[in-house]
Formats: structure tokens, sequence, C-alpha cells
């Protein structure tokens, strides 16, 4: 069944909804704090994360915690009760437009301490009282799309750490794989994107396979320089063992994109367009993909939208010429917009100026009936 | 700063003890070093940075750097698709050759992650076929990069959506080629457009330069290749696997049923042989020894690695009638070296760092990573086989007790068919006499005449235990085999073919 939606959503030629945000913070420098305190320096590093996955504080004693920002973004130090990472984010996440002024602190029951924003090479110092409960206490930037990598563990105890490659508080991506999962054929989804080159189905022979935070996925072809489909769920099996076939993916596909090629220039673009992969870049880890048609640079970067239901199509055409049509063609109940501009008869048209970044968003129309 | 560090406790074993080898007379002595715990094994690519860190990639599709110092690897990459060979440029940037293209990775944000996949260049075709491996790069004296890309098997399909053009000419055979420059060598620009060098392979998983910047390519015996090959490859030629010659532009067709004489003709031939089932299986990279007797005196020669044996194997190239042609023998067989060694590097000590790798579908092969280095001690070995006009001249690597006698050296020439079937038998075996023998003065070239030479015929030479140096060791690797392309006058020639 085709069922495919165009939708317009927000203004046409309403700059993206980015976060840009400049924050000259002063760090609470007016704060006295103890002599006798525990000290802790946290530095925010570039690749969303703080250098220390971990720091260990006595029950009960006073810590002193200073955070440097060595990163090009803003950040914050949140202190959370255990288990209570995640909760936290969601509650920084829905504090909208108020987050900045409040410094994405939801000041919840489950905070136990909080740095302001910190911008870029500056450094806040905050001073709590350790809790007398013994425990993992993550502590996480709860800026907005940073936390689900960007956390450590603090460890509230008097006794030795775990060892650090197996400690299942620190991030994922740094922890070391379980010999089990060595011999396993099947990826799964973590904290973080994932790229996976490898034989896929239905697609061409050079395919790139993504996962995203949250349980949606992709397939991208680097033959043909454009995305197959997405799916939900597990990500991958690769069957080596099996036949040496493409992998198994784990999951439903909700989209499937059959447009030969969704970018052309001119009003009247020719059918078959000349594609050149070039590669990608890693932002958070998420691939942007570069591609040139007929001769064009474009830059192309997917991300997880609508809660892990949908994806994100953020184009980046630097030199674009002055006419630019996307179109969309595709399988799945899902409802396709863009922030940019309206669809007309499943193709978005653009100037120049437009074109020079824009977006598309692809939603799974059964989740959205589900909030409606 | 904190790198993505994975601890691996191999602080062990990573410097080698100052042994009593040279008490015991080992030459070479091996020891293991980790690879990193959270990936299997299985070594695709191994490269030092001028920094010494090691680059690993492995067949999952990551990529590690080791500091040896400390034997802490650092994830720098993952989600390759299945790369086989690596060259770190510095510590923040490398290129990997993986199935779909030859990429450049590089670090720029300083975090020990690649940030940067860029695409080299991916100017060849794709059928989704999984015998389509992509190898290299070997690097050449002026900087460029050459890459081998694997012929498609029957043992599995192609996919409905390719990457290049498909010809379906090329479909037939065993090992097949139907989307572009499978079963070809090729010359990577600097602009990374792929210029196509040379035709003829089949499984060529093992390219590289020796010392005089002559490329070297292995290729497996199957079809076409009656045994364990390498070659010398230079720009043009066919090396003699068939379906290749399909992307040649003077022959655009299928050769598959071309009369044998004429492709026979057309093939330049392997300037090693090398027997299958008793010197090899399956060969991998080549590599030369290094300039001065680091490694032992084999400086001019190759290493080749073995996937299904428990030794490298060492070839010694001499130029006769204008082509490389010599003698391999078997390297360090035993003493705990690993099955499956599939990518070798010298590291910053002069030790060789060995990659192990097999593969699942029963393929043979070890895992990990070995290190190996000379104590020194020069072991007792045939260090070079060379043709005569009328016999061979062996130098040992040790004086001889006494001069030996021609009942001391047992030789058999025999030959493998060329032709389209899986492997070929021996043919025209035939014990040689050797005539007579003398001993230089030195007492450690022997030269031997022998009954008759033919071209086109391997020489097998085995040593016996007879012979033994002045301080009583025998020959530890006593069986050589002499591909005799061409006597000494340049002439050449084929034995008849059976068929």
């Amino acid at each position: 069944m085709i069922q495919l939606h165009l939708r317009k959503r927000g203004a046409p030629g309403r700059p993206r909804a980015g976060i840009a945000l400049t924050l000259t913070f002063v760090a609470a420098l007016g704060v006295a704090y103890s002599a006798a305190a525990r000290s802790v320096t946290l530095r925010a590093a570039p690749g969303l994360r703080y250098d220390q996955l971990r720091f260990a504080v006595t029950p009960g004693e006073v810590v002193s915690l200073e955070l440097e920002n060595a990163d090009e973004m803003a950040h914050n130090v949140v202190i959370v009760k255990p288990g209570k990472r995640v909760e936290v984010i969601q509650a920084a996440q829905a504090m909208g437009a108020d987050g900045v002024a409040r410094h994405f602190n939801p000041n919840t029951e489950a905070v136990i301490a909080a740095t302001v924003v910190v911008a870029p090479d500056e450094t806040a110092r905050i001073e709590f009282l350790a809790p007398e409960v013994e425990g993992v206490y993550p502590y996480v930037c709860t800026f907005p799309g940073h936390g689900a990598l960007m956390y450590g563990a603090m460890y509230v105890t008097r006794d030795p750490l775990p060892p650090l490659e197996t400690d299942p508080n620190i991030p994922e991506r740094f922890q070391a794989r379980t010999t089990e999962a060595l011999d396993s054929n099947v990826y799964v989804p973590g904290n973080r994107a994932r790229v996976l080159r490898e034989f896929m189905p239905d697609a061409g022979p050079a395919a790139i396979a993504v996962a995203l935070p949250g349980g949606v996925n992709y397939c991208w072809d680097a033959g043909a320089c454009r995305f197959r489909y997405a799916w939900a769920g597990g990500f991958v099996d690769i069957g080596y063992h099996k036949a040496d076939g493409p992998a198994e993916l784990l999951g439903d596909v909700f989209y499937r994109s059959r447009v030969p090629f969704p970018v052309s220039f001119g009003q009247d673009p020719q059918e078959d367009s000349e594609v050149e992969f070039l590669g990608y870049r890693l932002v958070h880890f998420h691939p942007e993909f570069r591609y040139r048609v007929d001769g064009v640079e474009v830059r192309e970067l997917i991300q997880s939208a609508s809660g892990g239901r949908g994806l994100e199509f953020v184009y980046t055409i630097p030199e674009p010429p002055d006419t630019v049509v996307y179109r969309v063609d595709g399988v799945g109940e899902v409802s396709v917009s863009s922030p940019t501009g309206e669809f007309v008869d499943g193709a978005l048209m653009m100037d120049a100026e437009r074109a020079r970044q824009f977006s598309v968003v692809i939603e799974q129309e059964s989740l959205l009936e589900g909030l409606e | 700063m904190i790198r993505n560090i994975y601890l691996i406790g191999c602080l062990l074993g990573m410097g080698f003890p100052v042994s009593a080898a040279a008490e015991s007379g080992v030459s070479y002595e091996l020891s293991p070093v980790e690879t990193p715990a959270r990936v299997n094994g299985k070594v695709g690519g191994l490269s030092f940075a001028p920094s010494g860190r090691l680059a690993a990639c492995f067949h999952s599709g990551d990529v590690f750097f080791l500091n040896p110092e400390t034997g802490v690897w650092a994830q720098f990459a993952e989600g390759l698709h299945e790369p086989l060979g690596i060259l770190a440029l510095s510590d923040e940037e490398a290129i990997v050759v993986q199935r779909p293209e030859v990429t450049r990775l590089e670090d720029v944000d300083g975090d020990g992650w690649a940030d940067i996949y860029e695409t080299l260049s991916d100017d060849y075709g794709m059928s989704g076929n999984y015998h389509e491996f992509a190898f290299g790069p070997a690097v050449g004296a002026d900087g460029s990069l050459f890459i081998s890309l694997n012929t498609a098997s029957n043992g599995a399909g192609i996919f409905d959506e390719l990457r290049g053009e498909f010809l379906k000419m090329g479909r037939p055979g065993r090992m097949y080629s139907c989307v572009p420059y499978r079963g070809w060598t090729l010359r990577v620009n600097a602009d990374g457009s792929l210029e196509p060098w040379a035709s003829g392979f089949r499984s060529p998983n093992g390219i590289g330069f020796d010392l005089e910047n002559r490329l070297f390519v292995t290729d497996n015996q199957g079809d076409w290749l009656g045994a364990n090959h390498v070659y010398h490859v230079e720009k043009g030629e066919f090396y003699g696997h068939v379906a290749s010659l399909v992307w040649r532009p003077d022959v655009h067709e299928s050769a598959l049923n071309w009369p044998l004489e004429r492709l026979d003709k057309m093939r330049r031939r392997p300037a090693f042989v090398l027997p299958h089932g008793e010197l090899s299986n399956s060969p991998t990279q080549p590599i030369p020894f290094p300039a001065g007797a680091k490694f032992g005196p084999f400086s001019g020669q190759l290493l080749i690695g073995e996937m299904n044996h428990e030794k490298l194997i060492r070839a010694m190239p001499e130029v006769v009638g204008g082509r490389v042609q010599g003698a391999a023998v078997a390297f360090h067989e035993g003493h705990g070296m690993r099955k499956g060694s599939h990518r070798m590097v010298w590291g910053p000590e002069g030790d060789l760092w060995i990659g192990h790798t097999y593969r699942d579908r029963g393929w043979v092969g070890g895992q990990g990573i070995q290190r190996m280095r000379w104590t020194g001690v020069a072991p007792m070995e045939v260090q070079w086989m060379r043709l005569t006009a009328d016999g061979f001249e062996l130098d040992f690597t040790k004086a001889l007790s006494a001069r030996p006698s021609s009942h001391n050296f047992a030789i058999e020439r025999f030959y493998f068919e060329y032709h389209t079937a899986y492997g070929s038998d021996r043919f025209g075996v035939s014990p040689v006499a050797v005539e007579t023998v003398s001993l230089s003065e030195d007492r450690k070239t022997a030269r031997l005449t022998l009954d008759e030479l033919k071209p086109g015929y391997v020489y097998k030479l085995t040593v016996s235990s007879d012979v033994v140096s002045a301080d009583g060791k025998v020959v530890e690797h006593p069986t050589l085999y002499y591909t005799l392309n061409a006597l000494l006058d340049g002439t050449t020639g084929a034995p008849q073919f059976s068929q």
C-alpha cells in the first residue's frame, strides 16, 4: 500500500530551527568552597564527552566540582540520583524555551547538583554534599541532544571501583564488548549512531547501514548516492556464517524511497543524474554523506526525528545552482514535511538561497495518529 | 586527555626478554601481541605510523592504533566493509582498502576517532558476490598506491543491483569478472582515478613492492592456476586467469574458449610457482627483507604469508632472460608460528609483526598478531639458489663441513598444466641427475651441474641431512622449488600440453 502524505510544517522560508545559542554565562565565581572539600575537575571535550568517564567520592563528603569547557559547544554537568539519567534528560528537553534561562536544569527531585551552562573556554564550579547512600550517581550534560552520549558515573563508595573496561555505568562507546559479543553477528543499536558498511538487502553492494539512537535505522547506498530505506527496531545481523549474503534486518521497514534520484537542478531536471560518492564525515557519530550530483556537491545528514520514529534529512549544498528540486516518492505509511517549504506534487522547489541548507522530515503515520 | 582507551593487559610479552637464544642457537623468536578485547582478532591490515604506533584494521570493520610502549589499543574507526589493508600516514590519518573503495580516514577534532571518511577511489565494480575482496594498498617508490581486486566465485550469485557496468559475457566461469576490473591490479592516481595496470588475477590477496620497486602479487591455486603463484607485475601484462580479460580494451570478449596455446603465449608466467599442498595452499602478502642483514642474511629476498600452514615462505628473485624468476622455500616452519599469516609489517625495532586471519565458510587460518624477532644467530639455510648455465649454485648461510657429493642432493622436475580446470596434477615428473658438485674456497657456495635443464619446469631440490655446516647444523628448510621459466641464455619454452 502506498500512502504518502505530503504536508507542510513550519512557515515557508523560516530558517531551520537549529540550536545556535551563544551562551556567555559568567561562571559562579562568587561561590565560596571549603578547603577540605574533595576536588573534582571535569573537562568537557570535543565529541560529546567528559574527559573523565567516572570518579569516586565518599558518602557525605563535601565535593567541589569544576567544569572546564574545552569544547566548541556549550555544556553543563547535572548530577542525578541512581538510574535517573534518562528521566532528567527528558525533563530538561521538555523545558523548551525556558531551558536556556534555567541552564537546562529541570530541578526535579532526581537532581542532586548542577552547574550552569558553560560557554566554550569558560569554567564553572559548584560545591555539594555527596549523598550518604552509596551507589552510582550519573552525571550528564542536559543541554538538548547531548545527554545520550555525554555522561559518566559518580561512584559514592569507599570500595575500589570495578574494572573500567567492563563498567556498565560509563557510556557504551567506551566499554569493551563482552567476549560473547565478539562472535555475535548481531549488531545492537547503542546510545549513539553507528555506521556499518555491509552488504544490505534491497540496495546496491556498496551499502551503508546506520543505527541511530532510539531504534531507528536506515540504509544508504554509496553506489547510487542515496537513501534507500528506514526500519525501526533492532539493527542488523550480518550473515557471514551463513552464506555471505546481505545482512538481515532486525526490524520492520517503514519507509522505502523509490525515486531514481531525489535532488536535481533546473526547472526541467534530467532523468539520469551523474552521481559521485565522496565519502562522509562523522558529526556526533552521525555520517554526513558527501556526493556530487551533476557536478554539484551535496551533503546529507540524517538524524533521528519524532522521538526515534522518524528521520530528519538535513541537506547542505554549498554552491547551489539557481533552482534546486527535491523530489520525494516512496512506499510507507509516512508523512513527509519540510520546514523549508511546501511540497507540490511531491516536489520541493527551491531557489539557491534556500537550497543552501534545507531539511525534510519523514515520520511514521501510525505514530502521529497515536499522538493525535 | 582520555582517548577511547581499552586497557588490555598486554604489557607482558610486549618487550622481548633478553633470552638465552644465542646459546640455544635459535634464530627467530615469536611472541604474541594481544589484540583489542572488543573485536575478533582477524587482521586485515597492519601499518606503522611514523610515530611508532601500529595501525591495525580487522575484518569486523574496526581500526585501532596500538601504542607499543604501553600495549594500549585505542579505537580509531569502525564500520568499514571488510578492510583488508591499511597504510598509516600519521597517528591521525590512515588509508584503508575496504571492499567498496579506497578510503582516507582522518581524525580532525583530536578526540582519537576518525571523523573524515574520504573516498579516494571507488571507480570499480561490485556485483555483491562475497568473493570480490579488495586488497592493498601497496606503495610504489613514487608514492602511488596499488590495489588488487578479487574475481567473484560461482559459489554464490550476484545482486540484482550492481555497482558499475555489467558485462554478461564476464559472468560464466568458476571465478568470474562481470563488473569492471575484477581480477586486475590497478594504480590509484593522485586525482583518485584508477588506472588499470595488469590483468589475469584470480584471488590476489597479496600485493607489495620489493626494495627495487618491483611490484609483486600473489595468487591462489584454482581455475587457470595449477599451483599458487607469485607474479612480478608489469604494466599492461596478463598473468593467466582468463576472466579479467573481458575488461581489456583490446580483448573485450570472453576468452574462456580461446585456444590454450593462444592464452599461454599471451600470459606472463609466475616468477615463483608454489606447489600446492607442499609449499603453500594460499599465499598472502609479499614483503621484502630489509636492506642490510637486519633479519638474517636474506636482504634482496621476499617473505610471503601463508594461510594454511604454520610457516612463511621465502622467495629469492633473480633476473634471468630479462624476467624475474627464482626459488622459494619454507621459512620458520613450526616453532609456534600460527596459521593464517595474512599481513606483515616491519616494526621500528626491526622485528616482523604478523597479523593472522581466517574466514568463515571453513577457510583455514588463525587470528591475532605475532611478533618475530631475529636473535642475531644465522640459521643454517640455503641463502640463495641461483641458476647457472648447466645447473644451480647454492649459497649456504654457513660454511659447510665438507664438499657434498652428488648423492646429497635430490632433484625432481615437473610442471603444472595451464588450463581452465581447478588446480593441476603434476606432469612431466622426472628425477634429474646431479652430475658434479663443487664447493667454493670459503665452503659456502656449492655448484651443481645437472644432467638436463628444461625451461617451463619447476625444479624441486632437496638437500640431504648429510650436508652439515662446519658447526654441525643441517639445513632447516632443505626443500627448495626453483621456477625455471628461462635458461640463463634467455631460452624459454613450455612443455607440450597433454590435452
